[in-house]
């Protein structure tokens, strides 16, 4: 246990990738209701109905919505993120309206699982997920370098130990 | 080939099999999964099938008995089943959270019961379901487990010896309800109260229950019974009160029956129920959190309940025997009975309260949370009788006198290992948590909150119940407790 003697370490932010793969998610969320608002415009206008203004206006207001949200939300979320690697717990920061602070002692971890969506593949990150015996412990950093994921993974469950949790 | 060899080397015991009739309860539970099958089995009315539908269910369950195996061993218990498909499950003693003894009518009438082991972190199904054992041997088995437990606890290696040793310890009943508490619990429990709440529009009952509207138009005539005064209707609105709290009462009676809270050595017993008794025992120490519930109803009577929230199952599964409360009690008691469940917790101290900006929130958040209930009774006044739409707006004061109420209900204190939250206008709930069995905590705050500096400390802990919460309290002041809850600062204040 050459951690334990480590002095407390700053908090550190996320990879900077993370805000390329929730762009990637929230455009490709925002293209699905485009194309299906478009769907549904032309489907109405065979179907004999007249939508408000021109054709494939409601796509291109939902396509608009989506943009300033892909380009507003991935980068102020990332600004947001903070998560510290204390001497005796995990500390997460985060929230653009509804912020949290969540701390969670090593000695509860019970497991962690380290997982990656397909976009988060491809940019060569993962997501840390910390189980505790509660249901409602909230601990998921997202957009961790992939070998840093594993490395952080090993460090908390070295600390954890071996207590009852319980 | 299998554990003969271990318990040979240990001592701890042989393995057994369940009761010589549990075939006959596994028949019942494939006949039901199976229900289909059976009644297409039944409606075919031929004598052959039906005898040979029973004989293989027969050889199967039979089979299934033979089976399946338990054993106790040093530090666990240990359990084989299967026919085709063999499964071997070891329960480690010390992660046994409770331990529960279900009887059903019918297995009290054949002197038998059904034990259930629950671990922490457990599914909804418990991980050790005995059906069905002796109700001696169901007794017995309960005893040395919760012993071997105790002993795991303790020193490993004595568990078995525990585990061995005659049960011998003395019950002491912490509480006991009678009959008429019981009812009490059912008429002004949550359920009656909101039937309470929807009495109002008694009519739209006939909608519930299309048949029963049917077999009363087929007994009285609509015309000589349909509610035509003032008088008559307020008579049917009571009459309809008292059925629904008859049924209260006798579903609280059903389940609660006998309801007796004790005691034996670190254990706690519950047991209850008037058909189908189920005994519950948790130890002490796996209690993870206590929940002092005093409705509006409640606390005009000077009562109050209790919940207990044990690591055993996840949410609420009201089918079980997990779930323990105590239905009802005078609120006297509750220092009591607190102080048996969480060692030192009791007396529960004065509450600091939030500071007095939560009070605005609090209210606004109040009417802003009875608008479309006002918004629709002012539309449905409108539509009906129209000179009595304004009436719609007393539903805004006593928004805000609910409001008020919930600030007022607010409230959280520290005292050596234990941090108390309280909340809810209606039904005011006192969260007591031993900051020890805390998993991990947050300090939350939306916009608003931000906007006057106040946030929410949740506070995680294993089980299934609501998580226990400190709300709109300052923000530096759920952060110092966040360091608490996490074990940073064990000095008390």
């Amino acid at each position: 246990m050459t951690e334990r003697t480590e002095s407390v370490t700053a908090a550190r932010t996320l990879d900077r990738r993370i805000v390329v793969v929730w762009t990637v998610q929230i455009a490709a969320l925002f293209l699905v209701l485009a194309l299906v608002a478009l769907a549904t415009d032309i489907g109405a206008r065979l179907a004999g109905a007249h939508p408000p203004g021109p054709p494939g206006l409601a796509a291109v207001l939902v396509a608009l919505v989506g943009g300033l949200l892909a380009r507003w939300y991935p980068r102020a979320d990332y600004r947001s993120w903070r998560y510290e690697v204390a001497e005796d717990a995990l500390e997460l920061r985060h929230g653009i309206l509804r912020r949290v602070h969540s701390a969670i002692p090593y000695f509860r971890v019970q497991h962690i699982d380290v997982t990656q969506g397909p976009v988060e593949r491809l940019v060569g990150l993962s997501q840390l997920v910390i189980h505790t015996a509660s249901a409602g412990t909230d601990a998921t950093i997202p957009g961790i370098a992939a070998g840093d994921a594993e490395d952080l993974r090993r460090r908390i469950l070295a600390r954890a130990g071996t207590g009852d949790a319980v | 080939m299998r554990s003969e060899d271990l318990v040979a080397a240990t001592g701890a015991g042989a393995p057994r099999r369940l009761h010589v009739l549990s075939p006959v309860f596994f028949a019942g539970t494939h006949v039901r999964r199976l229900w289909p099958l059976a009644l297409l089995v039944l409606a075919r009315r031929q004598l052959w099938l039906i005898v040979a539908g029973v004989v293989v269910l027969l050889v199967a369950t039979t089979l299934e008995w033979w089976r399946r195996t338990y054993t106790l061993e040093a530090g666990a218990l240990r359990l084989e089943e299967g026919v085709l498909a063999r499964k071997l499950r070891v329960v480690p003693f010390d992660r046994i959270q409770q331990v529960d003894l279900v009887r059903k009518p019918l297995h009290r009438l054949l002197g038998v019961a059904t034990l259930r082991v629950e671990t922490a972190g457990g599914g909804r199904a418990a991980e050790v379901d005995l059906d069905v054992v002796a109700v001696g041997e169901a007794q017995a088995l309960r005893a040395s487990l919760l012993r071997a437990k105790a002993g795991a606890a303790a020193a490993p290696a004595e568990a078995a010896a525990a585990a061995a040793a005659p049960a011998a310890a003395a019950e002491r009943v912490l509480l006991r309800l009678s009959v008429g508490e019981v009812m009490l619990a059912g008429i002004t429990g949550t359920r009656a109260a909101a039937v309470l709440a929807v009495l109002g529009p008694l009519s739209q009952a006939s909608d519930w229950f299309p048949n029963l509207s049917d077999w009363l138009l087929q007994r009285f005539d609509p015309e000589s019974v349909a509610p035509t005064t003032p008088a008559a209707v307020v008579a049917v609105a009571l009459i309809g009160a008292a059925v629904w709290l008859g049924l209260a009462a006798a579903s609280s009676v059903v389940t609660d029956f006998g309801f007796t809270l004790a005691r034996v050595e670190g254990d706690l017993v519950v047991r209850r129920g008037l058909l189908e008794r189920r005994e519950a025992v948790l130890p002490i120490a796996r209690l993870q959190v206590v929940r002092v519930e005093e409705s509006l109803l409640r606390r005009w009577l000077g009562m109050a309940s209790i919940r207990i929230q044990s690591a055993g199952r996840t949410a609420g599964d009201d089918q079980t025997a997990s779930r323990l409360a105590v239905p009802v009690l005078q609120r006297s008691d509750v220092n009591r009975v607190l102080g048996e469940l969480l060692p030192e917790a009791a007396p529960v101290p004065r509450l600091l309260a939030p500071p007095p900006v939560a009070r605005r929130r609090m209210v606004r958040r109040g009417i802003l949370r009875a608008a479309p209930p006002i918004v629709a009774a002012g539309a449905v006044l409108w539509a009906l009788v129209r000179p009595a739409t304004p009436v719609a707006l007393l539903g805004v004061p006593l928004a805000a006198l609910t409001g008020l109420a919930a600030y007022r209900s607010l409230g959280h204190a520290r005292r050596g290992g234990f941090l108390y939250a309280r909340q809810g206008a209606v039904i005011r709930v006192t969260t007591v948590v031993p900051v020890a069995k805390a998993q991990s905590g947050s300090v939350r705050s939306s916009f608003f909150q931000r906007r006057v500096g106040l946030a929410t400390l949740h506070v995680d802990v294993a089980g299934g119940g609501p998580t226990p919460k400190v709300m709109e309290e300052a923000e530096p002041t759920a952060e110092a407790l966040l360091q608490v809850v996490i074990g940073r600062s064990a000095t008390s204040p």
